[in-house]
């Protein structure tokens, strides 16, 4: 007697390769649209922050750019005496815009810069804050200073700082910020002033990124 | 008696060893000494103020070249592959030295320093399309130029960390005399009245230098870095520069071009030189005394123009009788 098994009916076969095709096609497609795609050139900004290559007019910019070379002799000061934050008085009579009172000081609103010194046991702080005196031309500018002197262990929260950050207020007539941190400031109408570095130059003219 | 001359043997022996030991360590520290390769002038003189005595710079290219136009030559594989490390603009001036790579099969492989990384960027002045171009002659300039020397040399204190001390010292040291530079030039500006400054440059190539004064470009006369004006567009130039009552033009002093004189016969409008600083030998002190010839020249052509403003208020004064 011949016996012949009949399988039941059944889509299990087609099923697979359907999901093998689908799954090819998104792979393919996935790693093309992948490969084309660039991420933008610019960093995209947030709301509380301003782009000092697009947003900051000539005179403005120029002040932010003096203070972020300063930065970088503030630190290197920092470091070679003993950990000890400059005086905006130090920084003046060492010939270090924005803060010594030339006539490009003068051009620029007279910027008067103050120091508080906000040094915790795990962390350096310094924060100058400077306000035009000529307030037909206003803007006033914070720098920032930050350094971990933390314990290993110590669990660090919130969003990462670089060495220095710049923060632009559009008006002459503010104080001191109070509360030193990015929602204390936010909320006083500061803005976070982002360069825009050569790094990324680098990047888009190797097509790393888009412009 | 023998024994004698065995002591003395010992100790001619001892001492040749101790020469021979003094000569093999002087000829290793000359052998190890760190080889930093550069494509600009400006850079040598960064570089070789940082290292002093402890590590070797290196040009890219000899002498003589147009940085906007160099053709890579066969001289500059050999030379490339004895560098340790290679310091370029990276951001648009030195696409030479990319080739240079490539062509000597080093992409990748020799390490580069981007003087530019962490230094904040311009937009080149008066260009006419919509979007904001970068500019990429930071080392025209003190800001700028300071800026990239910490950036190199924090990169030279990673890759040489024996010497890192001493590049932190000179580094400090270099700054400081370029900020005090500034200085004296800006205290002979101090009695100045304020005035309206009107300037026309020939090309974006010194918008950091002249940012950092305080002045703006009023209108730039080459249609993009390197191009020459048409007959039209120089004619809307000189336009320009009368309707404005531009003061000075800045123009290049060792490219220079007869469209300057045509401006300068049709206008009476005064021209003052300054340096591209990419010329020249390799000095570690050409970069200082350029940079300091152009302060000079940009001082110079702000005092004079302020006594001209002074004098026609003058005799508009008179004139008007009051």
């Amino acid at each position: 007697m011949e016996q012949q098994i009949v399988k039941p009916v059944s889509s299990r076969a087609e099923v697979i390769w359907l999901l093998v095709t689908v799954a090819l096609v998104v792979a393919v497609s996935g790693s093309v649209i992948a490969a084309r795609t660039r991420p933008s050139g610019r960093k995209v900004l947030s709301t509380h922050q301003i782009s000092a290559f697009k947003d900051l007019e000539t005179l403005e910019q120029g002040t932010f750019n003096d203070l972020y070379a300063a930065a970088m002799d503030v630190e290197s000061i920092h470091d070679e005496q003993g950990e000890r934050w400059p005086s905006p008085d130090d920084l003046s009579a060492q010939g270090i815009p924005p803060f010594t009172r030339d006539k490009v000081w003068e051009k620029r609103g007279q910027i008067a810069w103050e120091l508080r010194r906000m040094n915790t046991e795990t962390r350096h702080m310094a924060v100058y804050f400077g306000t035009p005196g000529i307030t037909q031309k206003p803007g006033s500018f914070l720098l920032i200073m930050q350094h971990d002197h933390g314990a290993p262990n110590v669990v660090k929260t919130g969003p990462e700082h670089g060495p220095w950050e710049i923060w632009y207020h559009d008006q002459a007539n503010v104080v001191f910020p109070r509360i030193v941190t990015d929602p204390g400031l936010i909320a006083k109408g500061w803005k976070e002033v982002v360069p825009y570095k050569g790094e990324e130059e680098v990047k888009r003219l190797k097509g790393e990124i888009s412009s | 008696m023998r024994y004698r001359q065995q002591i003395r043997n010992m100790i001619l022996a001892a001492a040749l060893s101790v020469l021979l030991a003094a000569a093999s360590a002087t000829e290793a520290a000359a052998r190890e000494k760190f080889k930093i390769g550069v494509t600009l002038h400006p850079y040598y003189g960064y570089a070789a103020n940082i290292v002093g005595d402890r590590a070797e710079v290196l040009p890219l290219i000899k002498p003589g070249f147009n940085s906007h136009a160099y053709q890579p030559q066969p001289d500059d594989i050999k030379r490339i592959k004895d560098f340790d490390v290679l310091i370029v603009n990276g951001i648009g001036h030195d696409e030479f030295a990319f080739e240079i790579l490539e062509a000597a099969r080093l992409k990748g492989k020799l390490p580069l320093i981007y003087a530019n990384e962490g230094v904040s960027l311009i937009p080149i002045a008066g260009a006419d399309t919509g979007e904001k171009m970068v500019n990429p002659h930071t080392f025209i300039s003190i800001t700028a130029s300071i800026q990239q020397i910490y950036n190199i040399s924090k990169a030279l204190k990673n890759l040489d960390p024996d010497n890192a001390k001493t590049y932190s010292k000179n580094t400090r040291a270099y700054v400081k005399r370029l900020r005090q530079m500034k200085a004296r030039y800006m205290e002979k500006l101090a009695a100045m009245p304020d005035m309206d400054f009107r300037c026309a440059t020939i090309h974006g190539g010194y918008d950091y230098l002249l940012q950092e004064f305080g002045l703006k470009v009023t209108t730039v006369i080459e249609p993009s870095h390197g191009l020459k004006p048409t007959a039209s567009q120089l004619a809307k130039t000189i336009d320009k520069i009368r309707d404005l009552d531009v003061d000075v033009v800045f123009t290049e002093m060792n490219f220079p071009d007869k469209y300057v004189d045509t401006i300068q016969r049709e206008t009476g409008v005064r021209i003052r030189y300054l340096s591209h600083l990419t010329s020249g030998g390799y000095t570690a002190e050409g970069f200082e005394n350029g940079l300091k010839a152009n302060i000079e020249a940009l001082t110079a052509a702000l005092i004079e123009s302020g006594a001209r403003h002074l004098q026609n208020k003058g005799n508009q004064n008179e004139h008007t009788g009051s």
